[in-house]
């Protein structure tokens, strides 16, 4: 997830930010699990029927799709046992596993048998994302819908701090949650949806509140210039400017007909 | 690593990044187990005599330490089997583990016994690297020196290719190779051994050589204004122009003194 300030590990007086989000001891609190995209549903276009969530939480999410498309059937996949606990109060089926360890013969999803696959805010958390992506892919319809959420590397806070401040700072929300492994730009993100064998349909932009302000007054111009103490850009097309904007992508996906290489 | 090895780590027709560097079975680029970074070594303050390094790979550092150095005891810690094959024949001692799994104490290692502790463009490969940090310091003499490198994301090649392609690109080697996981700005580096237990006591930037010519005709002027296509980074500091040509840090820290109420402090 990319956790919001409220949803962010509480983190003790003097406690860094590493010792209050990574290691063992590391704890989430309860809000953490309530929170989901509705963005995630609100991009998909045939009303899903077998879903597979990856790094479903506490299930949130799949209790408000199946609300939305009762009669759903939704699968999770969480690694968090104590998240896992409460998922499995709401949804059919949940994998408790790191998805690189699943055998989902074993669990009973056949190839072929998922018309929907979720993964909001779950991608930037893993080491190898795009392996992910083709290891799901033989479980999928052939139109089957993927919408997937990633935080935006090319967001202007982080060059903004970067660049005047000098520093790439983990947190413990936000962009730089600490807890992100992986960044991407939208290329990158249409990059990897290619090289892991899907068609990429839409994408939705999910507006910093930092900087709506800025996206709404220059939308309409044909050429933007911002300015952020030292840093500066000249001549971004709208589509840029809103890439700036833009905390988050959500993402919707189909699998490609030509079957992606093998990995 | 984070050297020019781009152009000679390829990738098959066809083939992309993260299907060349990533998932199991994939073997390092043996042009690592050859590749050190000598500036490690130059970096050093103090003749060492006991090392730890952080993957040591082939054991080449160790080797080159040692011409300068005769009679050090070097410990390697290395995760790859190849690698660590190699690096036996080069070094006093290799540990085949990933770093929070080995048993310090089994291995004869004692607490406070390493004065040197090295880890060269590991550390952007790892987790959690703050714990990593944290872990070796109870190896460590009160007056240790660890020589630590990382590569450095306030570099101009990352700004120039995200603002004007707009792409955070992974590479099969370099700044974005796919195997880093961690990015760091100097200022981030200053403040991970802050808060891990170490006081910097000196940097060496490995100039970046893109921009070589930049940084020298620029520097020493008050203040500089960098433009790359689109990017316009105003008003600059020398240290500020420096970090942005720089591909590299070489970090020398200390431990900190121990606080007196820290078990270790007897």
């Amino acid at each position: 997830m990319t956790r919001s300030a409220e949803s962010a590990p509480v983190r003790r007086a003097g406690q860094f930010v590493w010792e209050a989000c990574l290691g063992k001891d590391a704890t989430l609190p309860d809000e953490h699990y309530h929170g989901f995209n509705p963005m995630l549903l609100d991009i998909l276009r045939r009303p899903p029927r077998h879903a597979l969530e990856l790094g479903c939480a506490a299930g949130s999410l799949a209790a408000a799709m199946k609300e939305r498309f009762p009669g759903v059937r939704v699968t999770g996949i969480e690694t968090d046992p104590q998240a896992a606990a409460v998922a499995r109060t709401r949804l059919d089926k949940v994998i408790e596993a790191r998805v690189e360890d699943v055998d989902f013969a074993a669990e009973g999803v056949e190839p072929g048998s998922i018309d929907t696959f979720l993964a909001g805010d779950v991608l930037e958390h893993l080491h190898d994302p795009w392996r992910t992506l083709v290891g799901i892919r033989p479980l999928l319809a052939g139109d089957a819908q993927l919408a997937v959420s990633l935080p935006n590397v090319r967001n202007l806070g982080i060059h903004a701090r970067l660049h005047n401040e000098g520093s790439w700072r983990y947190d413990t929300h936000g962009l730089l949650d600490i807890t992100h492994i992986r960044f991407f730009a939208l290329r990158d993100a249409m990059r990897m949806f290619e090289e892991t064998g899907y068609a990429c349909l839409d994408v939705k932009c999910n507006l910093d509140p930092e900087f709506a302000r800025l996206y709404e007054e220059n939308a309409a111009k044909p050429s933007v210039s911002l300015s952020v103490g030292r840093f500066k850009l000249d001549n971004l097309s709208a589509p840029e400017l809103q890439e700036y904007c833009t905390r988050q992508f959500i993402f919707l996906a189909t699998p490609a007909p030509r079957p992606p290489r093998p990995a | 690593m984070t050297g020019d090895t781009a152009q000679t780590s390829e990738l098959a027709p066809g083939q992309t990044v993260w299907e060349h560097c990533l998932g199991t079975g994939v073997a390092p680029n043996p042009l690592y187990y050859n590749s050190f970074n000598a500036t490690l070594r130059e970096v050093l303050a103090r003749a060492p005599r006991r090392i730890l390094e952080l993957g040591c790979s082939a054991g080449k550092l160790g080797e080159f330490i040692r011409e300068k150095y005769p009679g050090t005891f070097h410990v390697g810690i290395e995760m790859n089997a190849e690698a660590a094959a190699l690096a036996r024949t080069r070094l006093s001692q290799v540990i085949e583990a990933r770093l929070e799994d080995i048993d310090f104490a089994a291995e004869g290692i004692a607490p406070g016994s390493i004065d040197t502790f090295i880890a060269g463009d590991v550390l952007e490969h790892l987790y959690d690297p703050w714990r990593a940090l944290v872990r070796v310091r109870p190896l460590l003499s009160d007056d240790a020196q660890i020589a630590v490198s990382v590569p450095n994301v306030r570099n101009l090649m990352i700004v120039g290719q995200l603002h004007n392609e707009g792409n955070w690109r992974y590479t099969p080697a370099g700044l974005l190779d796919v195997t880093h996981i961690r990015f760091f700005a100097l200022r981030d580096v200053f403040q991970m051994m802050d808060e891990t237990g170490y006081r910097v006591a000196d940097v060496k930037s490995n100039i970046d050589a893109r921009y070589a010519e930049l940084y020298s005709a620029n520097r020493g002027k008050p203040n500089v204004t960098v433009q790359v296509g689109r990017v316009k980074l105003e008003n600059l500091s020398e240290a500020d122009l420096l970090e942005y040509c720089t591909l590299q840090f070489i970090v020398l820290a200390h431990p900190k003194a121990r606080a007196a109420n820290d078990p270790q402090a007897a």
